[in-house]
């Protein structure tokens, strides 16, 4: 029989977890292209899950993390590093690929988009089941930007009107959500194809590489304004630097990012970079945006409040296999997880010391940037393939995509 | 045995056909079409082929080798391709011209080509960009077929005396005959769209140089079919070629071609704003006349940077022919 545990134990039991995976955790053979200075460390523990693991989140205590492949989604103890429970639905892989998984804001729920079943899976962690499900219609889109606790906004793929769902929970999250339809989209768009969607600062932003457009309207009003700047917008972010409202995205095509005042319509800059930005996010106090750029094997670090290139951040082992860094994530530092938050893509925070987490997808890495010197700290080996990354306070889980396994890193050892 | 560039030849080698080169269509669009180099001498409209009146028929073939190395954006800002990753193309073309006059021609191109790719993807506006292995996507992928069909049709309207060149009036259709629909980036070969092209071509022979070039325009008579793969396509083009060679011994050319084209970037929607795109191609090569009608021929292509080149793929191309005249 399995005991539940009270927080004050989990916190017991998560110390001394980390104790032991800091007494393992692996020194990685020097990588003779990774600069002197950088940590070069390895994962401390594989765990096996279901096929193709690809979304994961920490939620309620546990790791959820879905497998599209195989259609199930594996819930991990954090205390014991091992899948406790594996979630599996009516039809299996035929009819289900749950692809991402996000926390609530409260940190107690995780919600889990499928794209074959098109829905959500409202997941509780503290039992590890499905508290509820919230039907779509179409494809969601790559993630959920929360607009305070209990609402959230959601772009649908490949539709031009109602592309956009408002999806609120206002009696909790075991209770039927309602959704409501919005139109986010220059018009007479025929095609729009969404994964990605920003919110802050009173406005809502959808970009369409379809369109080479980004549509945004001021929450709450139906006027949809459109900005037209560069090939392919994709990751996007809004920041509220100093009471403003930055829109910055990067064009996957043209290799720029655009940094927008919403506020007085006026172009900022428009950034050369490297190769390819693919994700996004905004550190804390909204100065600076860092953007993956996978084909160039680089972070570029762009400051808001300038609208300018700060610096680029080489990532990645340095091995012969480039890094091809496809996702980031702002985190907080192991030192501030009384606060601890998460942010990817579009979130708001409060200030506080952070860290980027940047996964390689190209060779088996993860890379952590020191949001303060924006210096690269170290770089750990983990599996292969694509990644994503859910954070305890203490430790963080990557998936592996390709191994179909989740790598365990010791954040405590990252300073 | 030495053989001779008489004018007949000469037109053979002329290089950089208005549609071979300059073809935006099959350069840009989701930047996976054929080559689009005027390095490739099998198009039936190279400028000096149009002159051509010793013969029945001209038959081309060529093969070509195709390396991506990067791609201009809307800024005309160059960035190289992805690290780790290549996307190459082995193209063959087939060429057939007819003579039936003093004046007239009448040809037919039927390219195929077979694409590599290896870490990288095809993207909007002539981008490269890393495959996305989350989708699944194999790291590498090999896939191609016939390309685009290209018709052509050309009148001799001056016989150059004295100082003047030769001119000709020539038109061509490029029939959406490639793939260029469904998720196989690898076997896109070609754009997706009806295109008609008019243009004038000239010619001058001064002792052992000859000087060709020409200008044209090109548009799109439809829009993308709804499964193709890209909402962008090459919307009405300027073209423009020019090209020297010149016989430092007998039976041997030396040739040096530039060909570009500038245009607009069309949405199957109704774009807020045009995107324009644009770029030349330079093209050295050297020729060897082995034959009387006959004669082979090795031209390297690649894109010179910087320049005031937008939204376009660039490459290089090692390219080796056989002509005939008959």
């Amino acid at each position: 029989m399995r005991h539940r545990l009270a927080p004050r134990g989990l916190a017991a039991l998560a110390l001394s977890s980390t104790l032991l995976l800091g007494a393992c955790f692996l020194q990685a053979p020097n990588q003779s292209g990774v600069s002197d200075g950088i940590a070069q460390l390895s994962h401390a523990r594989t765990i096996a899950v279901g096929e193709g693991p690809h979304g994961i989140t920490y939620a309620g205590g546990m790791i959820v993390n879905s497998n599209p492949k195989s259609g199930d989604i594996s819930i991990i103890d954090p205390a014991t590093d091992a899948v406790a429970k594996t979630l599996t639905f009516d039809g299996g892989k035929e009819s289900n690929s749950p692809t991402q998984a996000q926390a609530t804001k409260d940190g107690k729920y995780a919600v889990t988009m499928d794209s074959k079943a098109n829905l959500l899976r409202v997941i509780k962690g503290e039992t590890q089941a499905v508290v509820g499900t919230v039907a779509l219609g179409k494809k969601p889109g790559s993630k959920i930007v929360w607009a305070n606790e209990t609402t959230a906004y959601l772009a649908l793929g490949e539709v031009a009107t109602n592309n956009v769902l408002k999806i609120s929970w206002a009696d909790g999250f075991e209770s039927p959500a309602t959704v409501e339809q919005l139109t986010v989209a220059r018009d007479g768009a025929s095609t729009f194809v969404a994964g990605f969607m920003a919110v802050g600062g009173g406005y809502l932003a959808v970009p369409n590489a379809n369109d080479n457009a980004v549509s945004y309207v001021k929450i709450g009003e139906s006027t949809v304004s459109t900005l037209q700047e560069g090939n392919a917008p994709g990751p996007i972010g809004i920041s509220t630097l100093n009471g403003s409202a930055l829109l910055v995205y990067g064009n996957k095509s043209s290799n720029t990012v655009v940094v927008y005042d919403l506020n007085a319509k006026q172009l900022l800059g428009k950034l050369t970079v490297g190769s390819t930005p693919t994700d996004l996010a905004i550190r804390s106090d909204g100065r600076y945006a860092y953007v993956t750029c996978a084909g160039a094997g680089e972070i570029a670090i762009v400051d808001l409040g300038t609208a300018t290139l700060h610096s680029k951040v080489t990532v990645g082992r340095a091995t012969s296999t480039p890094s091809k860094p496809v996702h980031l994530y702002m985190v907080d530092k192991p030192a501030a997880a009384a606060g601890f938050r998460v942010a990817h893509e579009g979130h708001e925070h409060e200030a506080g010391p952070q860290q980027v987490w940047v996964g390689g997808d190209g060779d088996g890495s993860v890379t952590v940037i020191d949001a303060e010197t924006q210096q690269a700290i170290a770089v750990i080996a983990v599996g292969n393939g694509h990644h994503k990354m859910a954070f305890t306070p203490t430790k963080a889980y990557v998936s592996n995509i390709t191994d179909n396994t989740v790598s365990v890193i010791d954040r405590s050892v990252i300073k | 045995m030495a053989v001779p560039f008489k004018h007949l030849a000469l037109a053979t080698v002329a290089i950089g056909s208005l549609s071979a080169f300059a073809d935006p269509a099959l350069a840009c669009n989701c930047g996976c079409a054929l080559p689009g180099s005027s390095a490739d001498m099998t198009s039936v409209s190279g400028a000096s082929t149009l002159f051509s009146s010793e013969a029945n028929f001209l038959y081309q073939t060529s093969l070509s080798f195709r390396d991506v190395t990067g791609s201009f954006n809307e800024s005309g800002t160059w960035t190289p391709k992805p690290q780790g990753s290549s996307l190459n193309t082995l193209q063959a073309n087939l060429g057939v011209t007819y003579y039936p006059g003093n004046e007239w021609t009448f040809g037919l191109m039927v390219p195929m080509a077979a694409n590599i790719l290896n870490g990288a993807q095809w993207a909007a506006q002539g981008a490269v960009v890393p495959i996305d292995t989350m989708e699944g996507q194999s790291e590498q992928q090999f896939g191609g077929g016939f390309g685009d069909i290209t018709l052509q049709t050309s009148y001799i309207a001056y016989r150059g005396e004295d100082i003047w060149p030769s001119l000709a009036l020539w038109g061509g259709l490029l029939m959406p005959t490639g793939n260029a629909a469904g998720e196989a980036a690898a076997t896109f070969t070609g754009s997706g769209t009806f295109s008609g092209q008019i243009g004038l071509s000239a010619l001058k022979l001064l002792g052992p140089v000859e000087l060709s070039g020409g200008i044209g325009y090109q548009r799109p008579f439809s829009e993308p079919a709804a499964d193709v793969s890209t909402a962008f396509y090459v919307g009405q083009s300027l073209l423009g070629q020019f090209q020297a060679n010149w016989e430092f011994a007998p039976s041997w050319r030396a040739g040096l071609g530039a060909s570009s084209f500038y245009g607009e970037m069309a949405a199957r929607d109704t774009s807020p704003t045009a995107s324009k795109l644009g770029k030349i191609k330079l093209t050295p090569s050297i020729e060897w006349r082995f034959l009387e009608g006959q004669g082979v021929r090795l031209a390297y292509g690649a894109d010179p940077s910087p320049g005031p080149w937008v939204n376009s793929m660039t490459d290089q191309n090692l390219i080796f022919s056989y002509y005939r005249f008959m």
